[in-house]
């Protein structure tokens, strides 16, 4: 598969690149004629070239608006530099002694008088730029075409090779222990349908036979039991991997709009209501938070009721139709309703996929399962972000919304095929006593808000929202933006496990969650000393780096600290609580820094964000040091 | 038939469905021939040619019957008279003064029972001749070619950089008293002075334009960056002479009104193209005569396009020249040169 798109994309480049030169030359000689007949046009009202006011201005937005060009600049005709935009060169004679490619010569004339000479001079690394550009984005659709394929390839293997081979495994250890009685069935077998058959009928001749002599047979002497009448065909279903693959789409399909959504926001035409435009714009993902948030309870207890197919299907179902309605919203009203609606459906989906993976495991394996859960979510996330970029630079944010919701479908049809039902009701219903419980527990409530809500806050008001508008405003491109954003789903993925078993075998897992705070905060700073894109990125990567670090110590310390609570409503409530609290960060992200924004720009914003984040740190850090005697008092354990 | 033809024939049947039966076409209502009085306060403008010459593409015969007050108020009784006797079809009014007059609001009756159509009034709000731009609710409409000030006022901040701006005016015309009290708020809340030269009136009514150096002097002496001529009729006719004596002290001039700087060298101006003004007021009186509209039911409107005219033989008098890139869209009056 990389050979053939490396070959591909090989040919393609060096097709567009023959094709390129020549458009590019060519706009460059219709700009500077429309350059040389706009001054013809001026000075044949009679000014003077003395009297052009504002040229090297009006030389420079020309610049400005064109990437292609270097610069423009105006000689008189025996080649003295007269004005020229930025990026002129000093000497006149640079300008026109070197023959250059990419330079247009044109002459000013009046009544057939050349006044002055136009010269015109393209960016000649502009073509290599782009190809550069292109030969990004080939390698990132590249990079995560095979994070699917790996995806699908999980999924495969299991409905094909190990379900099978489970199956037959089983059926051996049963046939060693003499039991014949089972048949391995041709459903499911893959590769392996025509051998499960051949032996399905050698057990039913070897059945029948024995059964024509006696109905029941139990032979004393060797064990074997045999019937006419078969126990039923074998089957293993692998629980995991048919949930984390639409799952994964499901996440995907929804992160395509993730490195693009507040601009997509702010095209749409907005009510008047007083709001400045930043918060205006941060509103729309707040309210998908929150409705995430305040449905993720229902949809739990709806989704344990009808059972976890229906659940995942009406879930996937209500999430593309939202994102259909999303692409085609006209005004920021209906696109809230539509955000909402989406929310609804993600979380069924959410809810759906974490319940089905708890009736699906034992507590031993459960740990892996969650692992798995987690990976298929912030693979489709970064997935998402990268891949949706590219498709809104180059198809546009609706056609790209519609791209979503089809994948979202595609979930929903996967699901129908493949996924069997399982009826839930595992998960303990959360209670108001169990909060108040837990509210008793100033370690635990410390942990919840000083160190889990702050880094939602960074997650949604920093990364899905402010470095979005600074990226923009600073001139990157929208596919650079969505690789920009998958430095922090990288920087998790590629630490999270790493860090996770660091954090299991530390002893102080207070230091892990103050170090990811602090790495937060200064990766938040970092684009406030200098508004460039590397320092954006490595913003961004350093933010992942400190989530990679904290995140899951918050969660192992939450636990610790409230071991007393976890003995009376168990591990999975305390656990629900705490990512309830932690919602709250996520709603409040964006419209936190969208005030902030409003308020006092970008660098306000952060600067904010930041302290905010470090203040919580230091808060929490007192707190615990403060509450630790206590503690340990407390619970000789 | 090709698709974008089967799109027209759509449209065309769908507008037919929405359109009153006797106004699609103009050719029934051509046999009729139509007459409408023109009544006029300074001759004939581009207003009105704008004016006539819609009228005539659109296909009417009308029949136009002129009468100018040569800028004499005392004049416009005898010809509402004359209006009332003849009974037109319509009466075209150009600017605030005449329309007044017509509407009954200088003190002597006017007309209510025949279409009145205006062009060329400033604030028909302010000056009282409808109560809102919705619809006068009798038997008046029109066209204003009000530009906002704070338009006008950044088209001149292009080019001159203004901290007190003179404005020259007849206090006894009410569309220049409005003006000057829009422009004192503007002031206040833009942060610039507005220096105020009243034209000294002898007898009411009356202006002497042997004022204006005794008007000028004391603006060029209170230092204006630049000098403001409105809407007014006494400015307008007079506008050679201001502008000349505003140049040579130095001072640009700023018209709202496209004349002065076409014809008496001002500066520059924002304006609605009188043309353009006199073409919509005929399209509100096609409305009136051939689709029987009501002329109180059709609301009162204003250009929305307007042109950035620029006098480049004031431009080099006073050394102010525009940025090249205004040359994209500017219109250039008087050039330097006249070969093109």
């Amino acid at each position: 598969m990389l050979t053939a798109s490396a070959l591909l994309s090989y040919l393609a480049l060096r097709q567009f690149r023959s094709e390129l030169e020549p458009e590019l030359y060519k706009k460059g000689q219709i700009l500077g004629d429309s350059v040389r007949r706009h001054l013809e046009g001026v000075l044949a009202y009679g000014l003077e070239l003395d009297e052009l006011r504002d040229l090297p201005e009006y030389l420079d937005s020309l610049v400005q608006n064109d990437t292609t060009i270097l610069y423009i600049a105006l000689t008189t005709p025996d080649g003295r530099l007269l004005q020229g935009s930025q990026g002129t060169p000093r000497s006149a004679a640079e300008l026109t002694a070197v023959p250059h490619p990419h330079r247009h010569s044109l002459s000013i004339k009046r009544d057939g008088q050349i006044l002055a000479q136009l010269h015109l001079v393209q960016d000649s690394r502009y073509a290599d730029k782009r190809m550069q550009s292109i030969r990004l984005d080939i390698l990132t659709v590249v990079a995560i075409g095979s994070l699917i394929a790996y995806e699908l390839l999980l999924f495969w293997t299991a409905t094909c090779f190990d379900s099978p081979i489970r199956c037959l495994q089983a059926m051996a250890t049963a046939i060693r222990d003499g039991e014949y009685r089972y048949r391995l069935g041709s459903e499911n077998k893959g590769p392996f349908r025509h051998l499960a058959e051949a032996i399905d009928q050698r057990l039913d001749r070897i059945a029948i036979g024995f059964a024509a002599r006696v109905p029941e047979f139990q032979d004393a002497a060797t064990g074997c039991r045999l019937a006419a009448q078969s126990l039923g065909p074998l089957s293993y279903h692998h629980p995991i991997a048919a949930i984390r693959w639409p799952f994964f789409m499901v996440i995907f399909s929804d992160a395509l709009s993730v490195s693009f959504f507040p601009f997509y926001v702010d095209s749409l035409q907005a009510p008047a209501l007083g709001i400045s435009k930043e918060i205006l714009i941060s509103l729309p993902i707040s309210l998908f938070m929150l409705v995430w948030a305040l449905a993720l309870p229902f949809a739990g207890a709806w989704s344990d009721r009808r059972g976890r197919k229906i659940a995942f299907l009406v879930g996937a179902g209500i999430t593309a139709v939202g994102l259909l309605a999303t692409a085609a919203a006209e005004t920021l009203l209906s696109l809230l309703l539509w955000r909402s609606l989406t929310a609804v459906g993600y979380a069924i989906v959410f809810i759906t996929a974490q319940g089905y993976i708890t009736d699906n495991t034992s507590q031993e394996n459960r740990t892996r399962g969650m692992a798995g859960f987690v990976s298929a979510f912030f693979g489709g996330m970064l997935c998402g972000a990268a891949i949706g970029s590219i498709l809104a630079e180059r198809l546009g944010y609706r056609a790209t919304f519609v791209i979503s919701a089809l994948l979202g479908f595609l979930a929903a049809l996967f699901v129908l095929r493949f996924l069997e039902r399982g009826r839930g009701g595992s998960l303990r219903r959360l209670r108001w006593a169990d909060f108040r419980l837990l509210w008793g527990n100033t370690r635990f409530m410390a942990v919840a808000l000083l160190a889990a809500i702050p880094s939602k806050i960074a997650l949604t008001g920093f990364l899905y929202y402010a470095v979005l508008l600074h990226l923009k405003a600073i001139g990157t491109e929208q596919s650079d933006i969505g690789r920009a954003m998958v430095a922090y789903g990288a920087a998790i993925v590629l630490l999270a496990p790493l860090a996770a078993g660091l954090v299991d075998r530390a002893r102080q897992r207070s230091g892990f969650v103050v170090l990811g705070g602090l790495l937060a905060s200064l990766a938040m700073l970092l684009p406030y000393f200098d508004q460039s894109l590397l320092v954006a990125v490595l913003g961004i990567a350093l933010l992942g780096i400190g989530h990679a670090v904290g995140v899951p110590a918050q969660l192992a310390l939450a636990t610790e600290v409230s071991r007393t609570e976890v003995e009376r409503i168990g591990s999975g409530t305390v656990m629900g609580l705490f990512r309830l609290i932690e919602r709250l960060g996520n709603v409040s992200g964006p419209l936190l820094a969208g005030t902030l924004m409003a308020g006092w720009g970008f660098q306000g914003a952060i600067l904010g964000l930041s302290g905010i984040n470090l203040l919580a740190v230091i808060l929490l850090t007192l707190l615990l040091s403060l509450t630790a005697s206590r503690a340990r008092g407390g619970d000789p354990a | 038939m090709r698709p974008a033809n089967r799109r027209t024939l759509l449209f065309l049947c769908l507008a037919w469905l929405f359109l009153p039966g006797e106004s699609v076409r103009a050719e029934p209502a051509s046999k009729d021939r139509f007459h409408i009085y023109l009544l006029l306060y300074r001759g004939i403008t581009e207003a009105e040619r704008g004016f006539m010459d819609a009228l005539a593409e659109r296909g009417l015969d009308v029949k136009f019957s002129l009468r100018d007050s040569g800028e004499d108020p005392r004049r416009l009784p005898g010809f509402i008279e004359e209006v009332r006797s003849v009974r037109p079809d319509l009466i075209y009014t150009f600017g605030t003064t005449v329309t007044r007059a017509v509407m009954g609001l200088e003190g002597y009756p006017g007309i209510r029972d025949i279409p009145v159509v205006f062009a060329i009034v400033a604030d028909p709000v302010g000056a009282g001749l409808v109560p809102s731009l919705a619809g006068s609710g009798g038997n008046l409409t029109g066209v204003s070619h009000l530009v906002p000030l704070t338009s006008q006022l950044a088209a001149l901040g292009s080019l001159v950089r203004v901290r007190r701006l003179g404005v020259i005016y007849n206090p006894s015309e009410a569309n220049s008293r409005l003006l000057v009290d829009q422009l004192a708020t503007l002031a206040a809340s833009e942060g610039f002075e507005l220096i105020r030269a009243p034209v000294e009136l002898d007898r009411p009514g009356t202006e002497i334009p042997e004022t204006i150096p005794t008007l000028l002097g004391p603006l060029a002496g209170e230092k204006v960056d630049a000098l403001y001529l409105p809407s007014d009729s006494f400015v307008i006719s007079h506008a050679a002479d201001i502008v000349r004596q505003a140049h040579a002290a130095g001072i640009p001039t700023f018209s709202a009104t496209e004349t002065p700087i076409r014809q008496d060298h001002a500066f520059m101006g924002l304006v609605s193209r009188y043309y353009s003004v006199g073409q919509f007021a005929a399209y509100k009186a096609e409305q009136i005569l051939l689709q029987r509209r009501e002329p109180g039911s059709l609301p009162v409107e204003t250009l929305n396009r307007f042109s950035l005219v620029i006098n480049l033989r004031a431009a080099r008098t006073l050394g102010i020249f525009p940025p090249v890139a205004m040359f994209r869209f500017a219109e250039i009056v008087e050039p330097l040169r006249s070969s093109r």
